[in-house]
């Protein structure tokens, strides 16, 4: 039912776009638009949707629309599952920009930083021509460097908002342990 | 472990790890460094050492000895690649 139920949205789609004079194979749509079914109230999940009426063929379905605005790529740490860096460009495009302390304070808003972070660079850099405030910490146990821990983000400069955030951090632990 | 003692012990361990004879101890620093455990075939088990990181040098390139404080000994070897 579902499948069917797809080819239908999908059809109908291609229909309004063909009548505005827009020719897009489903195949084409389907990096831009997405499908999903929903439950009504009191339907389970993927259970066949309930006639309208009393001796009616139709049937009611909700769905909804997903439409891709932006391309993000997440790393999760396959043994915990902890998010290790995220990146969407998108959220460089704007016209918001910040002060250096305004856009500190963005980022380390976004950073939540442990205890023993300390901040190892902060400011404004061109990087690819555009202005990119970095703010980079490392991690230190009693003032000694932990080796390759660290947390970075970027603030646009256009937009003021996060757009990438770098994480690698751990506990330090002497005894041997699956990381 | 005092940074003297750190050097002194990287410097004696020059010839197993084979750092050359023309590179100089540049510097040496505390650091908290990852170490592998286990043998390449099993899941790896991993410990964090505290060491002095001993750097020996000649122009740009450089070796990098670390020293476990707590067992005295050479626990990872880091090169530059060869000039």
């Amino acid at each position: 039912m579902n499948g069917e139920f797809e080819r239908f949205v999908w059809k109908q789609i291609e229909r309004k776009l063909a009548a505005s004079g827009v020719a897009r194979s489903q195949g084409a749509l389907a990096r831009f638009v997405s499908i999903a079914r929903q439950a009504l109230p009191g339907e389970r999940d993927g259970a066949t949707p309930a006639p309208v009426g009393a001796g009616e063929t139709q049937t009611l379905t909700r769905f909804a629309l997903y439409f891709r605005r932006a391309d993000m790529t997440v790393e999760l740490n396959a043994n915990t599952g902890e998010p290790m860096s995220w990146i969407c460009p998108k959220f460089a495009d704007g016209n918001a920009p910040l002060t250096p302390p305004e856009a500190m304070r963005v980022a380390e808003a976004a950073a939540k930083l442990p205890p023993n972070a300390v901040l190892l660079q902060q400011g404004y850099e061109d990087i690819g021509g555009r202005p990119v405030f970095v703010a980079h910490w490392e991690h230190r146990e009693d003032g000694v460097l932990v080796e390759r821990d660290y947390i970075r983000v970027l603030v646009s400069g256009h937009s003021g908002r996060v757009f990438a955030i770098q994480r690698r951090w751990h506990d330090v632990d002497l005894n041997p342990s699956e990381r | 472990m005092d940074e003297a003692t750190a050097k002194q012990i990287a410097s004696d361990a020059r010839p197993e790890h084979d750092v050359p004879a023309g590179y100089a101890i540049r510097g040496a620093e505390r650091r908290i460094i990852e170490i592998s455990e286990s043998a390449v075939d099993v899941t790896p088990l991993v410990r964090d050492v505290r060491v002095w990181i001993v750097r020996f040098q000649a122009g740009i390139a450089w070796a990098e000895l670390a020293v476990d404080e707590a067992t005295r000994t050479v626990v990872r070897m880091q090169r530059s690649r060869a000039p």
